[in-house]
């Protein structure tokens, strides 16, 4: 076989008579070059989001990107958090869902100008839709966005927004390996948050193998327990929040 | 499923590559995974095969090259090998380890002739 260009496999029959060499054909072998491209494969994305976060520091304006199961409470911690702290913080929020427009009508209720971005069959947002999403909006100055991730811990961890905090939700019912099973989502959070802490009682859920688990991934995760039903445990949330918002 | 929006960047990649080598045809492309990307070399790979189906790209070959991961410790300083997030320290036992190789993505070369 030709060592430049791979021609023939060995497998194959040749024909040679005495003198030939192990060319039997000819052919001219382009100059090959090898190019050091070391482009990132989110290269585009990881731009994009640097144009987000330029936009958010020019405006002061707090972002946070808040990721969970489906299912877990973000929609419901958003609802309770814009109802206590509406006074004091003007929100914005950008919800992501595959297909409805529930969490965007959900926000709306409490009077706070929301987007819904339909991702379609798309697993999660990525910097451009947010980008989309806060030319519509225009937030101002000093207010506070929140940009409701699609329900999934996989995808959405790859892509930055341009957030100022990741904050990852975790409700009791989900189980205690999560942060190990996802580590990729809880290593790249600032804060997580366990919901339904209301539950507990009637599970069996062992909330300092989580803590665990939490720590063992990411030792520099900020953690808050609390209901976002009930209200047990939210304000210390709220005060870190308000904290963050007015440093 | 975000594998497959990662394969849309390796064609975007090296479509963009190709369109300033007139006259030469991408053969080799190679694409370096790190072990902690978050990324199912399998997967990716799927995804590029639907991709480079039908495209200037069906004969190019595309190599996989996993990157291993290394991680330093907060506390001692010492480099361990690492596999996953939740390694201690060979040295002194912390699980306070930044990962400072093991995350790439990247087409990593390309070979035009
Ligand atoms: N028991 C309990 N249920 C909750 C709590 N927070 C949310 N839920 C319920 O969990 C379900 C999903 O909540 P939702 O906010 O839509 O989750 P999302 O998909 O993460 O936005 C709803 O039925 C909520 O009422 C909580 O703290 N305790
Ligand atoms: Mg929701
Ligand atoms: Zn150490």
């Amino acid at each position: 076989m030709c060592d430049t260009c791979g021609c023939q496999s060995e497998d194959e029959a040749t024909y040679k008579k005495p003198g030939d060499t192990n060319h039997d054909h000819t052919h001219s072998h382009p100059l090959r070059h090898v190019l050091d491209v070391n482009r990132d494969l989110l290269h585009d994305n990881d731009l994009m989001a640097e144009r987000n976060r330029g936009f958010f520091e020019a405006r002061k304006i707090m972002a946070i990107n808040l990721v969970s199961s489906p299912g877990s409470g973000k929609t419901t911690l958003l609802e309770k958090t814009i109802s206590a702290l509406h006074k004091d913080i003007r929100f914005f929020v950008i919800a992501g869902d595959q297909n409805t427009l529930n969490d965007a009508t959900r926000i709306e209720k409490t009077g706070t100008e929301v987007i819904q971005i339909n991702t379609g069959t798309g697993c999660h947002l990525d910097a451009e839709m947010v980008h989309m999403a806060i030319r519509k909006l225009d937030p101002p100055r000093n207010t506070l966005l929140v940009i409701e991730n699609v329900g999934n811990l996989v995808c959405p961890a790859l892509f930055d927004l341009g957030e100022t905090k990741r904050i990852v939700m975790i409700s009791v019912t989900e189980g205690e390996d999560k942060p190990v099973k996802y580590p990729h989502m809880f290593k790249s959070s600032d804060v997580c948050i366990v919901n339904k802490t209301d539950l507990l009682p009637h599970l069996d859920f062992d909330l300092a193998q989580l803590r665990g688990n939490i720590k063992k991934v990411n030792h520099q995760m900020k953690v808050f327990e609390l209901s976002a039903l009930k209200g047990e445990g939210l304000q210390q949330w709220l005060k870190w929040l308000t904290a963050q918002k007015t440093p | 499923m975000h594998e497959y929006t990662l394969a849309q960047n390796i064609m975007k990649i090296i479509t963009e590559y190709s369109s300033t080598h007139n006259g030469y045809q991408a053969t080799e492309v190679v694409i370096e995974i790190g072990e902690l990307s978050g990324v199912m070399i399998d997967a990716l790979k799927a995804a590029v095969d639907v991709l480079v189906k039908n495209s200037e790209f069906a004969c190019t070959e595309f190599i996989y090259s996993e990157k291993k991961a290394k991680a330093q410790c907060t506390q001692c300083g010492h480099e361990v090998a690492v596999s996953d997030f939740i390694s201690t320290c060979s040295q002194c036992h912390s699980s306070r380890l930044d990962i400072i190789e093991g995350k790439e993505l990247c087409v990593k070369s390309i070979a035009f002739e």
